[in-house]
């Protein structure tokens, strides 16, 4: 069994330049198995990115947790950082789920842990630039969870908030330029997300928006103005879950049609 | 004026690195970076011994005056409004003596600020305070690199000793939070490891997963069934009546029978416009008084303005306060306008100057929120902030104490 310890380091390598984002929350409350730990040494390929990371670009996966797990080691092949910003508890109590456990929870984050622990070993080995540039990981069901609300369930959706990502100002002083968004639909990033990208492209970032299952080049998006950005109050109405009063949780963040191109 | 604190030399980068992977996977600290800077200082705060006994004596004064204070609030409804409580908290709190909560280990958390007179407070958190696993394990494992200091009172100890007291052998306590919000899943991990230790069982939920039964809680959920002893809450009182149905919640503030802390009450004295009641109680309330500044509801100063700080009725962190040159001014701006149009929710209180401490890093702003817990000193959380204001960019420091020699 690798530690969580042992995991997170492997994710947040000390000296690189992005593991201070990291989130250790989850890395905290998961183990892997050893048949994860030798299990993946697949070849990977990435059929809408470059040959080669682009230096000047930082690359957001928002999909779902698996997938997005999955992306950022594929983006590792072609030397990004993977850094996975995953700020959520899989489960009730401290139980260390490995892949396989059941968890009654809103939010199953099962596939997202096995991709972790199969990803690992691959990734152990794999040497980064430390000052790669990064492909910060989401997961792009975050706020809807995969199941249905229910009050017995363990709510463990969650939301990010401008303090999890670095700020425009570091960005760009490691000579990033653009940041590309990768969902699974052409559509407006979900709200809480809206409220880092704004900030971003308002001090100069080019925020560019690629739908995961297409071809097509990325394209420049205007950033929809989220509810509440900068209020003052956005950060305790936001964990307050207003937009939806369920018992502990977030409210749901639909995220709105983007039009054109 | 001596000071009562120094900042010592930082870790080295080896020992740093060891020190946040176990303050993340054995203390439960997740929230590890804000935006660019790192959440956590890789160097102690240090305590003169003889600051420490003031305050833990004045900690404790304040408490009881607390305690006091409340006990008359909740036979004062007619005073609730003026504590710019909402409407559901006030009908909530409105409850016959026979029916107010089981309360037990009694939990608070008073924020003190070195000046030019003195030690002053600015607020008591009264409610959920958190700072648990900065004031324990952080200063525990600070200390194994700062031998020479000594480790200040552990309050997550101190706090589960106090809830064991009252559960008794192989109890179940329920540690109730907003279960999406990591930041508060932490503490409730962290707490619930020491339970555990004591030989408790932790079964850390949300609010929703209590059934009350005659005012008796029993957490019903698909991942635990148990009739807790005691219940923990670390959700603040005031999103409570969010919560539907009111049944869930209302047991907090009136008719629950099974002992918590803190029991919904506590919102009366966490209220900032807590001190514009004073004049209508006969708690004597001598040590709040000298400690606290001036204050006023907003209406009754100029705003913006350089003598004053506004703050939020029930704010938390320092989100949200106006401290004229330091609150950036789009904030500041909304803070006036709201302040102004909602005076009732808000509070001005008098600016004080407090001394900086000097650090390798440079000047920094400190303060230290010391715990109590059943009214005893119980510890101390360390903040240091690059602005005159500690909020949610401030870091947590350890606080360690300097043993006086003896003569």
């Amino acid at each position: 069994m690798t530690t969580a310890r042992e995991l997170f380091e492997i994710w947040a390598p000390p000296g690189a330049l992005w593991s201070p984002w990291v989130a250790p929350a989850l890395f905290a409350q998961m183990a892997c198995p050893e048949q994860f730990v030798h299990a993946d040494d697949r070849t990977r390929t990435m059929v809408w990115h470059e040959e080669m990371a682009a230096p000047d670009t930082a690359i957001i996966l928002d999909l779902p947790g698996a997938e997005s797990v999955k992306s950022g080691l594929l983006l590792a092949q072609i030397g990004y950082r993977p850094v996975p910003l995953i700020n959520a508890s899989p489960g009730p109590m401290r139980l260390r789920p490995t892949p396989g456990t059941r968890a009654d929870v809103v939010l199953d984050m099962d596939s997202l842990i096995s991709e972790i622990c199969a990803g690992t070993p691959w990734l152990r080995h794999r040497t980064l630039e430390l000052d790669a540039p990064p492909a910060f990981i989401l997961d792009g069901s975050r706020a809807t969870g995969t199941r249905p609300l229910r009050d017995d369930l363990f709510d463990n959706r969650w939301m990010v908030f401008p303090q999890d990502f670095p700020s425009a100002r570091f960005l760009a002083k490691q000579k990033i330029k653009r940041v590309l968004l990768v969902q699974t639909r052409r559509t407006q990033p979900m709200e809480d997300l809206r409220h880092v990208l704004l900030r971003w492209q308002e001090e100069g970032i080019g925020v560019f928006l690629k739908a995961s299952a297409g071809a097509e080049t990325p394209s420049e998006i205007v950033v929809a103005k989220p509810s509440r950005y900068r209020a003052f109050w956005y950060r305790a109405l936001a964990m307050m879950g207003l937009r939806r009063s369920s018992a502990g949780g977030f409210g749901g963040f639909e995220p709105e049609s983007f039009g054109g191109g | 004026m001596t000071q009562p604190w120094a900042a010592a030399r930082p870790l080295t980068p080896e020992s740093w690195i060891s020190v946040r992977a176990r303050m993340m996977f054995d203390c439960c600290k997740w929230d590890m970076q804000s935006q660019d800077h790192a959440v956590l200082a890789d160097f102690p705060l240090v305590l003169e011994e003889d600051a420490w006994n003031v305050l833990a004596t004045q900690s404790e004064q304040l408490a009881v005056e607390t305690l006091a204070a409340e006990r008359e609030l909740v036979e004062r409804p007619d005073l609730h409004r003026r504590l710019g409580l909402s409407r559901s908290l006030r009908k909530a709190l409105n409850c016959e003596a026979k029916s107010r909560p089981v309360e037990c280990a009694r939990v608070m958390r008073f924020d003190f600020h070195w000046t030019a007179e003195g030690w002053r407070i600015s607020e008591v958190n009264s409610d959920v305070p958190g700072g648990f696993i900065e004031a324990s394990g952080f200063a525990e494992i600070m200390n194994e690199y700062y031998s020479s200091y000594a480790p200040p009172p552990n309050p997550a100890s101190s706090y589960a000793d106090a809830i064991a007291a009252t559960a008794g052998n192989d109890a179940t306590i329920g540690l109730v939070h907003a279960t999406a919000n990591s930041d508060d899943a932490q503490v409730m991990h962290y707490l619930a490891q020491g339970l555990q230790r004591k030989g408790l069982r932790a079964v850390v939920i949300g609010p929703n997963h209590l059934k009350w039964e005659s005012g008796l809680a029993r957490i019903a959920s698909s991942f635990a069934t148990a009739t807790p002893a005691v219940l923990v809450r670390f959700f603040p009182a005031e999103w409570l009546p969010n919560l539907r149905p009111e049944a869930i919640w209302k047991p907090w503030f009136c008719g629950g029978k099974t002992a918590m802390s803190n029991p919904g009450s506590a919102i009366l004295t966490q209220s900032k416009r807590f001190p514009l009641v004073w004049d209508e109680l006969n708690a004597p309330l001598a040590t709040w008084r000298s400690l606290l500044p001036e204050t006023r509801c907003p209406r009754e100063v100029p705003a913006p303005s350089s003598e004053w700080v506004l703050k939020p009725v029930l704010g938390r962190v320092g989100q949200d306060v106006l401290v004229a040159g330091v609150t950036e001014a789009r904030a500041s701006a909304e803070i006036v306008t709201n302040a102004k149009r909602h005076p009732d929710l808000w509070v001005a209180q008098r600016r004080f100057e407090t001394i900086a401490l000097q650090t390798h890093a440079g000047t920094r702003e400190a303060g230290l929120g010391v715990f109590t817990v059943d009214g005893w000193a119980a510890g101390v959380y360390g903040r240091l902030a690059t602005k005159r204001l500690i909020d949610q960019d401030a870091q947590d420091i350890a606080v360690l104490i300097r043993r006086k020699v003896s003569r």
